[in-house]
């Protein structure tokens, strides 16, 4: 295929290609890993296995040139003709003069000791120290008790909803619920100042007020890191290197159980095992500064926010 | 022919309906429904459940969330002191405010945003919060403000769209020019004349609600709230900013100027380089403390973004430190860093530290970037401006306090200048100590590095800091003699077989040119 009329043609051919090779994997790969993770660090490729790479390359090549009698003529021929002079004197001495002082670079970068920074993949979801009892955590606040729908109504009754002490306020603004503009909310609250209470609507209805105090903490305690709409771009997070979950990415908190979550949210990043670089995560502990309820109903919003779901336990057979 | 005018107009029309479809919903009972929706799901947690910017998050933040019911906003296409077009509402909710709490709500950059018909309902929404009954009827249309009745004119106040047409090009004399108008403008009054947002009335300005504003530091292209380009500068200071003490140029300042002057101001923004390993450059000579000394200018530093302290309580997300400058050199005893960053007041609490572990280990592990953990302790080089010296530290985890080192373990020098907005540090120290709670600077491997900064005139105190992640300090070995002696070796061997093919190669040749 290739032209043998030019006579030096394999010679251009194959630096080309082993030039487009080596750059697509310097080069290509870290963009390609950049553009595929969406961080402003490339997925590194280490240094050896760049340089087995291209004795790889290397390698193939010259078996295809010297593979035939012609490959081999039209792969030198370039090469002879610069020693042998044809291109002029001056061309001769100069790329006998550069050519030992490059190989002399290239040898003297190669074995001087450099200063490589040491590579590990990051686990993210780790098991390795989740303690199993979370496993099967469910949470409390999917599911009001008749108790709480009883004290509900009450308060309801009374126009005097009780919220979160970080929600209220100082009682500034949340202290009932006629201000939540939604279908359970207003149904509720209509029949029950004609006279009657519908349990089913009440428990509706106080899932809605649930969720919207859930939505409510996630924003004041969450919203600087994971983003207002939950998408890890919150105004905090451009400064850490390990960069606030995406809620809305999959893989991320679609795939876990609540538990794990729970567990995540608890003890924050000092407690992931040395795979999760726990040195490089800005995740609070969040019980230091969250009662369990609280946690519970932020999860409530943030699964909510992020439009997903947790994953549901496996039922382990006993 | 029929047939070709018909198929035509069909396109006409169609393109007509895809425009009309981009732009404005209609409003009708049902989006304003769905707009108070969204708005309590959304929005109400800082602007509050009535709009009055009072929501349970807005104690947290400055700028404070915008109280929707004065009728005051920054980002306008219309004259100074009006209300914005419904567009830019829908522009500034689409884009969000940088630099502030204020994020983007556009459903194409956030899976979970909102649609456009979403974002319409909400303005809708937001606009009927208002105090002023007659919000609604403000209007954009030159009739009102030409009637004879001045009840007209008084119920219909008057709004007109600033006409802003496209930039002309950048060149060096509208920079110039653009120079001479921010002189002559005296923005500089408000915006210091580096544009480091520290000129002298900087720091007495109040806004609308009575709450102390900054004009903005000019060189930091991420912190434009209206967006850092060239169309979207000239807008700002063309209508003004409606609450802040920023004015509008539209009549002071000819159009041709303006432009100039966008173009100046988009040059003052400096780039930030991203790389996150800072090589410390090996010098022969005695390193400086002085932070201006010539050897600086040759050395090439990083940049290190700063955020706040959202980790430990008490939180603090109003940071004005978000960009430090650091450069570091050594010789085969000392090494020096110097650290410069806009501060547009001195002052007695300005503090920076620099942070490493005190032990390095060989893997990847490391202590928590926010000041280590029980485990891992770190070192801490302390700056302060009221003392004028750096301190040594140690800090065992963001929940433990630091404790100063004896002073027989005192063995930081430094230096530090405060020239117009830039504080430079400089911070100096032996490369190994014999304190067990120092770090140790080995060179040939990398050493992790943090910083923490507060800006005593924003308020910033204790856990109330800028803090940045874990950024690389590389101390190159020099090259060992072997490394020499192998290179010589392979130049030696490469002469040898040119020599050898040169003479092999043409002998060919002659012996061909025989046969
Ligand atoms: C996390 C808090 C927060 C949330 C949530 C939030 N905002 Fe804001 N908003 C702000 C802050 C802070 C400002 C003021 C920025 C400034 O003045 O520089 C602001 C300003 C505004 C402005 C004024 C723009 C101007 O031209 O002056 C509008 C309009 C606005 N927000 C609309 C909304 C809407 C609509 C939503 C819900 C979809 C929303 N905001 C949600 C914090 C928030
Ligand atoms: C009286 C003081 C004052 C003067 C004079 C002044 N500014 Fe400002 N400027 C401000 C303040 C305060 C802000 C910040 C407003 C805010 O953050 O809401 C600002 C903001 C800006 C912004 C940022 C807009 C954005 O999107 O964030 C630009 C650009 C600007 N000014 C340009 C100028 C130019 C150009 C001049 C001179 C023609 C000028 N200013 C004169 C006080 C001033």
């Amino acid at each position: 295929m290739k032209s043998k009329k030019t006579g030096g043609g394999q010679f251009w051919w194959t630096t080309i290609t082993i030039g487009i090779v080596l750059a697509l994997i310097k080069y290509g790969i870290p963009w390609l890993s950049r553009w595929i993770t969406g961080s402003d660090l490339p997925l590194p490729v280490p240094g050896t296995l760049f340089f087995f790479y291209t004795i790889i390359i290397l390698a193939g090549t010259f078996v295809y040139i010297s593979s035939d009698e012609t490959t081999i003529v039209s792969f030198l021929a370039p090469i002879k003709s610069v020693f042998r002079g044809d291109y002029g004197k001056l061309f001769f001495f100069v790329v006998m003069a550069v050519t030992p002082v490059v190989a002399g670079y290239f040898v003297f970068a190669w074995v001087k000791p450099a200063v490589v920074a040491s590579v590990t993949l990051r686990i993210q979801h780790p098991s390795s120290n989740f303690p199993k009892k979370y496993e099967a955590l469910k949470n409390p606040m999917r599911e009001p008790t008749d108790a709480q729908i009883d004290e509900f109504i009450e308060q309801a009754n009374n126009n005097s909803v009780e919220y979160f002490p970080q929600v209220h306020d100082e009682g500034k603004q949340f202290t009932n619920i006629r201000h939540l503009p939604f279908g359970p909310v207003t149904k509720f609250l209509a029949k029950l100042h004609s006279g009657t209470t519908d349990r089913g609507l009440a428990q509706l209805a106080l899932m809605e007020k649930r969720l919207f105090e859930g939505r409510a903490l996630y924003q004041i305690n969450c919203r600087p890191c994971h983003g207002v709409s939950g998408g890890g771009d919150g105004p905090m997070a451009y400064g850490f290197s390990l960069r606030p979950i995406n809620f809305t990415d999959s893989g991320t908190i679609d795939t876990l159980v609540e538990g794990y979550t729970f567990w995540r949210i608890e003890n924050g990043g000092p407690s992931l095992p040395p795979e999760s670089t726990p040195w490089d995560s800005a995740m609070p502990v969040w019980k230091h500064d969250l009662t369990e309820i609280e946690r519970w109903t932020i999860m409530l919003a943030e699964y909510d926010i992020a439009g997903v779901s947790p994953r549901e336990p496996e039922k382990v057979a006993r | 022919m029929r047939i070709f005018i018909a198929s035509i107009l069909v396109l006409v029309i169609t393109s007509v309906m895809a425009v009309a479809g981009n732009t404005k919903h209609v409003k009708t009972e049902e989006l304003l429904e769905l707009g108070k929706k969204i708005y309590i799901r959304n929005c109400s947690f800082c602007h509050g459940i009535n709009g009055g910017g009072d929501g349970p998050v807005a104690k947290f933040l400055n700028p404070r969330p915008r109280n929707f019911r004065s009728n005051v906003f920054k980002f306008r296409t219309t004259t100074s002191g009006s209300l914005p077009t419904d567009e830019d509402l829908f522009k500034t909710i689409s884009r969000g405010i940088p630099g502030t709490a204020m994020q983007s709500f556009d459903s194409a950059t956030n899976r979970r945003g909102l649609t456009e018909n979403q974002r319409w309902a909400v303005i809708y929404h937001i606009q009927t919060m208002s105090d002023d009954p007659d919000y609604n009827l403000w209007v954009f249309d030159d009739e009102y403000a030409a009637s004879d009745d001045p009840d007209d004119r008084a119920d219909y106040r008057y709004n007109k769209v600033v006409d802003i047409k496209s930039p002309p090009p950048s060149t060096r004399e509208t920079i110039t020019k653009g120079k001479e108008v921010y002189k002559k403008a005296q923005c500089h009054t408000c915006h210091g004349v580096a544009g480091r947002g520290n000129g002298p009335s900087a720091s007495k300005l109040k806004d609308e609600w009575k709450l102390p504003i900054l004009p903005r530091d000019l060189t930091k292209g991420w912190r434009y709230k209206g967006g850092n380009e060239v169309a979207d500068i000239f807008t700002r200071f063309t209508t003004g900013m409606n609450g802040t003490p920023m004015p509008s140029y539209s009549s002071s300042i000819g159009e041709e100027d303006r432009f100039a002057l966008a173009h100046y101001v988009k040059s003052l923004q400096e780039s930030v380089t991203k790389k996150r390993v800072l090589t410390a450059l090996r010098v022969s000579e005695k390193l400086p403390t002085d932070p201006a000394d010539l050897l600086w200018s040759g050395v090439e530093g990083i940049d290190i973004r700063l955020t706040g302290n959202v980790i430990t309580k008490p939180r603090w997300q109003n940071i004005t430190i978000d960009l430090v400058r650091i450069k570091a050199v050594f010789t085969d005893d000392e090494i020096a860093f110097r650290l410069e960053w806009n501060d547009r007041f001195q002052n007695r609490e300005d503090t920076m530290a620099l942070q490493f572990p005190v032990k390095q280990s060989a893997g990847e592990e490391k202590p928590h970037f926010l000041n280590g953990d029980e485990n891992h302790p770190v070192n801490l080089w302390i700056w302060r401006a009221d003392k004028d010296l750096v301190a040594e530290l140690n800090a065992t985890g963001y929940k433990n306090p630091f404790i100063t080192q004896q002073v027989e373990s005192q063995n930081v020098t430094g230096d530090a200048s405060f020239i117009d907005g830039v504080w430079s540090v400089v911070m100096k120290r032996s490369l190994v100590t014999d304190d067990r709670n120092d770090t140790q600077f080995n060179t040939g491997g990398f050493i992790p590095l943090a910083l923490n900064g507060w800006d005593g005139a924003n308020g910033d105190t204790g856990t109330m800091k800028s803090i940045s992640s874990w950024y690389l300090l590389r101390l190159e070995k020099p090259a060992p003699l072997k490394a020499f002696g192998i290179a010589a070796l392979a130049v030696l061997l490469v002469i040898a077989l040119e020599v050898y093919l040169t003479r092999r190669w043409r002998r060919d040749v002659t012996i061909q040119d025989r046969a």
